[in-house]
C-alpha cells in the first residue's frame, strides 16, 4: 500500500517541506526556494496522475500499445512556465527590495519600516 | 468576424500589450492602450447583445470540440461581467495618464500600460473561458501582472507588499492547481460544463471533498476573503492609485468572485445536492445565484472604482476599511451562492 503509492507520499512530503519553509523562513530568498519546492510537488502529483500502469512514455512508437496520459504532461508544462515566470518576478522583486532596504530578512525589513 | 468575438475579447488586449511595449513612448502607449480598451469594451457590448439575441455562445479554440479542446463559453452572466470589467478598465485607463505621469518615473510608464493590458487580458480570459485549467492560466497571467503593477508604488513598502502578495497568491494558485488535478483524476475532463455533468454522477467521496477544499481555499486566498485577506490592505495602499482603482474594482471583486464563484460554487452546489441533482437543477442554481448576486457586485465595483479615483491619497486605514467592506460583500455573495 505505502510502496505502491510512493510517488504520492513523496508529493506530500515535498509539499509540506516547501510549505513549512515558506511560513517559517524569514529570508526572502529562502522563502522563494520553499515556494518552488511547493510548486514542484504539484508537478510530480500531476505526472503521477497521468501514469497508466504498463504504459510507455506518450511518444509514438510502432510496437507500443499502451501509453501514459499525455494531457497531464502538457498541463504541467504550462504550470512550469507559470512557475518560472513567478520565480523570475519574485527574484527581481527581491533585488529591488535589497536595493531599497539593504536587507532581505523579513524581521529587519519590518524594523526598518517602523523606524521611518 | 462576429463569430470570433469570444476569442477577440481576450486576444485584443493580449496582443495590444506587446505592441504598446514596442511604441516605447509613454503618451503613445497610453493612447494605444486606450484604443485597445475601447475595442475590448465594444467587443463585450457586442457579445452581450449577441448573447441576449441567441443565447449562450460557445467557441471551440482551433476547431477542437468541447470535452477535448478548450472551449470558450459566454452565457448571460459572463457577458455582463465582461462588460463590467472592460468598462471599468476603459474608464480607469482614461483617467490614468494624469495620475501616472505624476506617480511613476517617465522611463517606466510604458511598461505600466503593458502590464495593465496583460492584467485586463487575464481577467477577461477568466470570465470567457469554459475550461478549468485555462482559468488557472489566466488567473496567473492577471496575477503576475498585478504583482508587478503593485510594485510600481512610489513608497518602498510597495515592494514588500507586492512580495507578500506574490507569495500568498502563488500558494493560492497552487492550491487551485491541486484541486484541478484531483477533479481531473476523478472525472477525466477539464471542461466546466462537462465537469458539472460528471461530478453529480460520482457521488460523494473524500477525493471530491479534498478537491473542493483546495479549490475554495485557493480562490479565497486570491480574492482575499476574510480571514485570508491580510495581503490586501498593504498591496492596495502602496500601489499607484490608478492600479488600486483598477484592481479593487475588477481583480479581486467584480471578476474573480462573480466568475469563479458562480461556476465553481455552482459545481459545488450540485455536489451538495448530488442525489437530487439534475441538469435543470444545476442550471437554475447557477443562474439564479448569478443573477441575484450580480447587481450588488456591479454597483459596489463601480462605486469602489469611482471612490478610489477621487480619493487619490488613499491611506492605509481607508484601505483596511475598504478591505473589510470588500470582505463583507464577498462573504455575502458566497453565502448567497451556497
Amino acid at each position: 500500500m505505502v510502496m505502491d503509492l510512493y510517488n504520492y507520499w513523496m508529493v506530500i512530503v515535498l509539499m509540506m517541506i516547501g510549505f513549512y519553509i515558506v511560513i517559517v523562513q524569514g529570508n526572502l530568498i529562502k522563502k522563494l526556494i520553499g515556494l518552488n519546492i511547493f510548486q514542484t510537488s504539484v508537478f510530480i502529483f500531476y505526472i503521477s496522475v497521468g501514469k497508466v500502469d504498463g504504459g510507455t512514455a506518450p511518444i509514438f512508437i510502432p510496437e507500443a500499445t499502451l501509453y501514459s496520459n499525455p494531457l497531464t504532461h502538457v498541463l504541467i508544462l504550462t504550470a512550469i512556465v507559470v512557475g518560472i515566470a513567478t520565480m523570475a518576478l519574485a527574484l527581481s522583486l527581491v533585488v529591488r527590495i535589497k536595493a531599497a532596504y539593504g536587507t532581505v530578512e523579513e524581521q529587519e525589513l519590518q524594523e526598518r519600516d517602523l523606524q521611518c | 468576424m462576429l463569430n470570433h468575438l469570444a476569442i477577440l475579447q481576450v486576444i485584443v488586449p493580449l496582443l495590444a500589450a506587446p505592441i504598446s511595449l514596442l511604441l516605447n513612448k509613454a503618451r503613445l502607449a497610453w493612447l494605444f492602450a486606450c484604443v485597445a480598451a475601447v475595442a475590448t469594451f465594444i467587443i463585450s457590448a457586442l457579445l452581450l447583445y449577441q448573447v441576449q439575441q441567441t443565447g449562450t455562445i460557445t467557441y471551440d479554440l482551433g476547431g477542437w470540440e468541447a470535452p477535448w479542446g478548450i472551449q470558450y463559453r459566454i452565457d448571460l452572466l459572463a457577458a455582463y461581467v465582461l462588460l463590467v470589467v472592460s468598462t471599468i478598465a476603459m474608464l480607469v485607463l482614461f483617467a490614468a495618464h494624469t495620475s501616472i505621469s505624476v506617480e511613476v518615473p517617465g522611463d517606466r510608464q510604458t511598461l505600466l500600460y503593458v502590464l495593465y493590458l496583460l492584467c485586463l487580458a487575464g481577467l477577461l480570459g477568466i470570465v470567457a473561458t469554459g475550461d478549468i485549467f485555462n482559468v488557472f492560466v489566466f488567473l496567473e497571467i492577471s496575477s503576475l501582472a498585478s504583482y508587478a503593477l503593485i510594485a510600481y508604488g512610489r513608497d518602498r513598502r510597495a515592494l514588500w507588499a507586492a512580495y507578500q502578495y506574490l507569495v500568498v497568491g502563488t500558494i493560492g494558485a497552487t492550491f487551485f492547481l491541486i484541486g484541478i488535478g484531483f477533479l481531473y483524476s476523478l472525472t477525466g475532463t477539464l471542461n466546466m460544463a462537462d465537469l458539472a455533468v460528471r461530478i453529480p454522477a460520482l457521488g460523494a467521496s473524500k477525493t471530491l471533498y479534498t478537491a473542493f477544499a483546495f479549490i475554495v481555499v485557493g480562490i479565497c486566498l486570491k480574492l482575499a476573503l476574510f480571514p485570508l485577506h491580510l495581503w490586501l490592505p498593504n498591496a492596495y495602499a502602496y500601489a499607484p492609485s490608478i492600479v488600486t482603482a483598477f484592481l479593487a474594482a475588477t481583480a479581486t471583486k467584480g471578476c474573480r468572485l462573480s466568475v469563479d464563484s458562480p461556476r465553481l460554487f455552482g459545481v459545488w452546489h450540485s455536489v451538495h445536492y448530488f442525489r437530487a441533482a439534475t441538469a435543470e437543477h444545476f442550471s437554475r442554481s447557477r443562474f439564479g445565484g448569478g443573477f441575484c448576486r450580480f447587481p450588488g457586485c456591479h454597483s459596489t465595483a463601480q462605486y469602489q472604482a469611482s471612490f478610489c479615483l477621487f480619493q487619490c491619497r488613499s491611506d492605509r486605514l481607508h484601505d483596511y476599511r475598504h478591505g473589510y467592506r470588500h470582505n463583507t460583500g464577498a462573504a455575502g455573495d458566497i453565502a448567497a451562492s451556497v
